[in-house]
């Protein structure tokens, strides 16, 4: 998979090229996220990220259970999907610390791919997902750290404006080992994160996930940013343009 | 050097966030719950960092109702449904997928960020409601919300440790560090199927980190747990005061309870040291042990005290016009005293007892253990009313 599509400038100076993602990594996520392979102890359902209810959304009803279906009747001469909940069942508990995906042969991954971009896309929608966060920032606004935060909490009253937001920030985060990255936040809860090199003129994909939450979490989902480094790239955030125009200012 | 980092950027964050909900409180004469849970948790966060919240917010939050906080209360503890508990061990990064694998994918960062934004509500709340003169165990939902995140901690500490979390909390850290609900997490996951004991039930016990409702409670009603209630006030600042405004609106409204131990430690955070504690006692009873006509009894349960080289637990008995001084010793004492009355052996009951005549003038109590540790007050029994 290739992300982003086409080469972004973003600006605040962060420069994403095109990139492909590894496909062993892609998967995990896809089956992770938008297919649900959660292992929460307290999850229930299908999609306890709720990848269903995002608009455009990115999983349908009863696609679970189909691809899971495909991907249990993955049988080729060096494997086939190690994933236990794929075959209906729970992983012991060794099993659950570590996802399968990461060790999939790269035959079965293939197979893995073609149940997962195909009759029900769910990996090109996650794709789709992501791109669209990082286009509606490309135009964006350069602001302060303070303003953002200040923008925002106005609008706490104004549940319909808080889900608005759309924000890109750079910084480090304690456990990513203080690398850079760059985290772009929606306010549908989704966070999509790029690990940061060069001083912003590169990055990569990393992750993409959803925590669904709404009132004062949704409000403090959205207050937060990775720990400035104090230099420039990381000292202020890019708000979508026209959220900042009509609430922000 | 990471935390003054770390001290800034929440700082820096909790303020700027207050300068944006400023204007929403003002929008408004309507208390909206998602705004006031905002307030709380910036000015929880202020006071957890010993930082003065802006001047509008006292004002503002003193005009918020129970019924508003309760709702706030009922808001976090849905939300607490939602926070994962991993199915297995948790782990930053694993040697199968460098750089990929990090455990806060699962939102757990986000879980464990929320717990302690919630910590930093209720501290708020806390304050809000001493001030009134009220008990926070007395809000609706107080009690439950305490519930949930212990249930919620005790599921996690058998996949998640302490240096874990504390990586994944990130920079709010700095605000549990030590002590505090983190505390709660064990050292270490040992990996144990069907073992139902939670490490975090050991840390309770072991008395490691922030007191908690029942622990507080314990403490103000018998003086049990001095040592760990007293010994994390020493430590924690932000604690102590909650804890003397604790102990001085439950005195004021006569529901402290009759344990000597709280009233100590107020007496010395308050730096009056050479006042006598003062204990109200019915005044029928106490008129009619003036009289003496027909020897009236009043029990006060002073509790447990500590600093001795044995645990005594300490009552006094009213009879008529006598005060009776009886300490129970796990060890030896060398002297019990009340008054002019002294006692230097047990009874057949094992219990150490002196008596004087009361005479309204402070009666001091002294017990000197058999290494020359030495427990000296002064009590003054006032009328009820």
């Amino acid at each position: 998979m290739m992300l982003p599509e086409r080469e972004l400038a973003f600006p605040n100076g962060l420069v994403v090229p095109v990139r492909t993602v590894k496909l062993t990594s892609w998967q995990y996520h896809i089956l992770k996220h938008p297919l649900g392979v959660k292992r929460d102890a307290r999850s229930t359902g299908d999609d306890p990220e709720g990848w269903g209810d995002i608009v455009p959304p990115v999983v349908e009803q009863g696609w679970r259970a189909q691809v899971f279906s495909e991907l249990s009747a993955i049988a080729t001469a060096t494997g086939r999907c190690e994933l236990p909940e794929v075959h209906g069942k729970k992983p012991r508990k060794h099993q659950a610390e570590i996802y399968a995906c990461h060790s999939c042969p790269e035959a079965v991954a293939r197979l893995c791919e073609r149940a997962t971009h195909g009759e029900r896309p769910v990996g090109q929608r996650y794709a789709n997902t992501a791109q669209s966060v990082l286009d509606s920032l490309v135009t964006g606004v350069t602001v302060t750290r303070a303003a953002y935060q200040m923008a925002v909490a106005r609008c706490a009253r104004q549940p319909e404006l808080v889900r608005g937001v759309s924000v890109l920030a750079i910084g480090t985060v304690p456990s990513r080992d203080q690398k850079l990255v760059a985290q772009f936040r929606r306010g549908d809860g989704l966070l999509l994160e790029f690990f940061v090199h060069q001083s912003g003129r590169s990055a990569t994909w990393r992750t993409m996930y959803r925590v669904p939450c709404e009132n004062s979490a949704l409000l403090s989902f959205l207050l937060k940013l990775p720990l400035s480094t104090g230099a420039e790239l990381s000292e202020t955030c890019v708000v979508a343009r026209q959220w900042w125009e009509r609430h922000g200012i | 050097m990471a935390s003054k980092l770390y001290r800034n950027h929440l700082y820096d964050a909790a303020s700027a966030a207050l300068a944006g909900l400023q204007t929403a409180v003002e929008s408004s004469t309507d208390c909206d719950r998602v705004v006031l849970a905002a307030v709380l948790e910036r000015v929880g966060d202020l006071q957890r960092l010993e930082e003065r919240p802006p001047t509008w917010c006292a004002p503002w939050l003193n005009s918020v109702t129970e019924s508003d906080l309760a709702h706030v209360l009922a808001d976090y503890l849905a939300e607490t449904a939602s926070w994962p508990v991993p199915e297995g061990r948790v782990t930053l990064q694993t040697t199968e997928a460098p750089d990929d694998e990090f455990v806060s994918d699962d939102g757990l960062a986000f879980a464990l960020q929320r717990r302690d934004e919630v910590e930093s509500a209720q501290a708020a709340i806390m304050r809000l409601s001493l001030k009134r003169g009220r008990a926070p165990i007395e809000l609706t939902g107080w009690g439950e919300l305490a519930a949930a995140t212990r249930a919620w901690e005790s599921a996690l500490a058998t996949v998640l440790d302490r240096a874990t979390a504390e990586t994944l909390l990130g920079e709010r850290v700095i605000l549990s560090e030590r002590h505090g609900w983190l505390a709660h997490l064990p050292d270490r996951v040992t990996p144990s199927e069907g073992d139902e004991t939670t490490a975090a039930t050991f840390a309770r016990e072991d008395g490691i980190g922030e007191p908690d409702d029942e622990a507080l409670h314990t403490y103000l009603r018998s003086g049990e747990l001095q040592t760990y209630i007293e010994g994390y006030a020493a430590e924690t600042p932000a604690f102590a005061e909650i804890l003397a405004m604790t102990i001085s609106s439950l005195r004021d409204l006569g529901e402290l309870g009759t344990a000597i131990a709280p009233r100590l430690w107020l007496k010395r955070y308050e730096q009056r040291a050479n006042e006598a504690i003062h204990y109200i006692v019915p005044s029928a009873r106490l008129a009619a042990a003036d009289t003496q006509r027909d020897a009236a009894q009043h029990d006060v349960d002073l509790g447990t005290i500590a600093g001795l080289a044995t645990t005594i637990n300490v009552s006094l008995h009213l009879v008529g016009a006598k005060v009776i001084l009886r300490v129970d010793a796990d060890g030896e004492l060398k002297e019990v005293r009340i008054g002019d009355g002294a006692c230097h052996s047990a009874n057949a009951d094992g219990c150490w007892e002196a008596e004087c005549v009361r005479t309204g003038a402070p009666l001091t109590i002294r017990i000197e253990d058999c290494v020359g540790g030495v427990f000296q007050d002064a009590l003054v029994f006032d009328a009820e009313g």
